[in-house]
């Protein structure tokens, strides 16, 4: 069966509701007419407003709210459109919701997931497109989740939600209406082939490395497909707190040669990050990262190139620091392998 | 309860609070309690009046001000004295300190240092009791300055919004740190913001404890009655400094001496109960607070005297 990652989300979230009345929907826009990307179709129409809350525009005061629900004894799934709004709940998030349990020294569970989407292009200006997992993944307390695929969607979100600890998931918008194919069954049940704070290794090669996450697996399977001969390995982060340090680490000790490609900016970020916890391996190898620069996001889109790593960047960046000789058609280099309305390449259908 | 038997009760609850914060601020210039702390001295009759009316199943959230609300929940005062010098048997195993007071077995959800920031977590434990169909509710201590952020107004259109069980009651000291409230506040008055959301409100006068008593009481059987949020104002005194062991009455940027004599709620209900019987309940609340300071200093090897 070929699924789209917002029904992966949809179909994830109604089980869930219908096997546990805790579950509860909350945030700005989950009823409005065109359902949160279509992730939480026909919700309210099968466990009513009681269970899914349309909320006021009080991004701060909603996550509060579901972070009593939460200590009560309920699992509230809270709903950002935009990361961008969800600025307004940092002090819930930061000084309540990462602390609770440490500040009390309780174990109570506190199952807690935050759905936030995240932009890209498209003119959608500097307030609108913000990818701020890697900030959030600095704080205590707090997972970070990024699904990249249908299937890793459906998987995460199960776990999130049996986590009993607040969970931020982050979903970038460019894949929602990514189709893949499915067994039924990779969704429809946890499963402990996924973990969160586990990495994938989505291809396997032996001559470089690329660790992303979220879109940037689109783009790196992109890159694979269109240099078939290079025997590129990509990893999926999946989490990027608690990060999976491990699997990098064993990938990094095998090919010697890597590349961090982030969907955010670099600076203090998650390449960032890695690239300290693996510099005592450092002489075993080569490890640069390429994300955003470092600049508010443009709402132009003729500006966008002086943002984000396309792939002229990606593989100016990959010839020069390891050597290589890739080039593209300047067709290949000049179009986003994925956008809401081109879907003419699929990594997932592959 | 008749009435004397409930003002013998509360004497002995505020004047546990009032102890308890003398001999805090005595030992704190030892340096053994290494958190800042906020004294109740001056709000205990808010804490107990209002509390009085509630249940093991009501919850209540408190802020940086708090041990007064721990403390008439039913929380422990031991296990507060532990939490204030850092110790593993403090109720928040002594990671929390002064600010972050936790009792969850009694309904004390937690307390923060954060302005406001336990509003919305009050209105999500209420929605919580509302959809487990308890006949209980959530109250929210806040200070004056809580009003002055923006969760303030989000958190209390969303009680509204959803019809929750929740008492906002908001202890007004005139003071944020050394600001008073017309420096700060442009609304005309505290009815009004009840007004605009059309919820109950009533204003008590924090230094007669039968007046927060029964202001509360009629509250909360009007949240009860017609599930609605409610706020309750309670007029208090701060007798020390915003935070810390010391009066500040040298810094002049108040004239407290009169008006705290007067307005003593500790004073003012020995004062009703007569001084034969209150004498005694204080000698107790005196005698017991002195003996478990000295026992946990002792236990934990301080040798410092109270
Ligand atoms: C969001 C936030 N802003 C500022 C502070 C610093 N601060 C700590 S206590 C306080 C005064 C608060 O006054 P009020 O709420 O009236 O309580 P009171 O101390 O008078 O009991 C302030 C401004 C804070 N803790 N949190
Ligand atoms: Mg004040």
């Amino acid at each position: 069966m070929q699924l789209t990652f917002n029904q992966a989300i949809r179909d994830t979230i109604d089980r869930l509701m219908s096997n546990n009345p805790k579950v509860l929907l909350m945030g700005l826009g989950i009823t409005d007419p065109k359902r949160f990307f279509g992730t939480t179709e026909c919700l309210i129409e099968k466990y009513g407003s009681e269970r899914v809350l349309e909320c006021p525009t009080s991004e701060n005061a909603y996550l509060g709210h579901a972070l009593g629900l939460s200590i009560e004894g309920f699992t509230p799934i809270v709903h950002y459109q935009r990361m961008d709004f969800m600025l307004y709940a940092f002090d819930q998030l930061v000084n309540n919701i990462a602390k609770w349990r440490d500040m009390f020294n309780t174990d109570i569970p506190l199952p807690l997931v935050i759905r936030s989407l995240v932009g890209m292009g498209w003119g959608q200006g500097a307030q609108h497109s913000q990818n701020l997992a890697p900030l959030l993944a600095q704080i205590p307390g707090l997972k970070v989740v990024a699904p990249s695929c249908p299937t890793s969607a459906a998987q995460l979100l199960h776990h999130s939600l049996s986590d009993n600890n607040p969970i931020i998931f982050t979903e970038h918008r460019w894949l929602q209406y990514l189709k893949q194919e499915i067994n039924e069954n990779d969704i429809q049940k946890q499963s402990i082939d996924w973990k969160i704070g586990k990495a994938k290794i989505r291809r396997v090669g032996n001559l470089l490395t690329i660790v992303t996450w979220s879109y940037g697996v689109v783009e790196a399977l992109r890159l694979c497909s269109l240099f078939p001969e290079y025997d590129f390995e990509i990893i999926d982060l999946l989490t990027l707190s608690p990060l999976d340090t491990d699997t990098v680490l064993s990938s990094l000790l095998k090919n010697k040669k890597m590349m961090i490609l982030e969907p955010a900016w670099s600076f203090g970020g998650i390449g960032a990050e890695l690239i300290a916890q693996l510099s005592p391996f450092a002489d075993t190898g080569k490890i640069i990262r390429l994300g955003y620069n470092f600049l508010n996001l443009p709402a132009s889109p003729l500006r966008i190139n002086t943002v984000y790593p396309d792939l002229e960047k990606i593989l100016l960046t990959l010839n020069t620091n390891f050597n290589l000789n890739l080039s593209a058609k300047s067709e290949d280099l000049n179009r986003w392998p994925i956008d809401q309305d081109n879907q003419s390449w699929n990594p997932w259908i592959l | 309860m008749n009435l004397i038997e409930l003002k013998k009760k509360w004497l002995h609850q505020m004047a546990t609070i009032r102890f308890f914060e003398e001999n805090l601020a005595s030992i704190y210039s030892s340096q053994i309690v290494r958190c800042p702390v906020h004294l109740a001295i001056g709000h205990e009759a808010s804490a107990v009046g209002v509390c009085t009316n509630l249940n093991r199943d009501d919850r209540i959230l408190s802020y940086h001000r708090c041990h007064h609300h721990f403390l008439a929940k039913g929380g422990s005062p031991k296990s507060l004295l532990y939490e204030l010098l850092g110790n593993e048997k403090g109720c928040s195993g002594g990671n929390g300190g002064s600010t972050h007071l936790y009792d969850f077995a009694n309904g004390f959800l937690g307390s923060s240092a954060i302005i406001s920031g336990i509003l919305p977590v009050g209105t999500g434990a209420a929605h919580a009791l509302k959809l487990k169909k308890k006949n209980a509710i959530v109250v929210c201590f806040c200070g004056d300055a809580s009003i002055e952020e923006g969760v303030f107004f989000e958190s209390l259109n969303i009680a509204t919004l959803w019809k929750l069980p929740l008492l906002i009651v908001i202890e007004d000291n005139d003071l944020s740190c050394y600001t008073d409230k017309k420096t700060r506040q442009a609304f005309r008055d505290f009815p009004s913001i009840a007004k605009l959301f059309d919820i109950p409100f009533l204003s008590a006068d924090g230094s007669n404890i039968n007046d927060v008593f029964s202001k509360s009481n009629s509250l909360i059987e009007k949240i009860k009655l017609n599930s609605c949020p409610a706020i309750l104002h309670v007029n208090v005194f701060r007798a020390h400094e915003h935070c810390g062991p010391d009066r500040d009455d040298h810094l002049t940027y108040r004239t407290m001496d009169k008006v705290w004599l007067e307005n003593d709620p500790l004073e003012k209900l020995k004062k009703s109960i007569g001084d034969d019987i209150s004498g005694e309940i204080i000698k107790s609340a005196d005698y017991e607070m002195k003996n478990l300071y000295q026992n946990i200093l002792e236990e934990l090897g301080f040798a410092i005297n109270v």
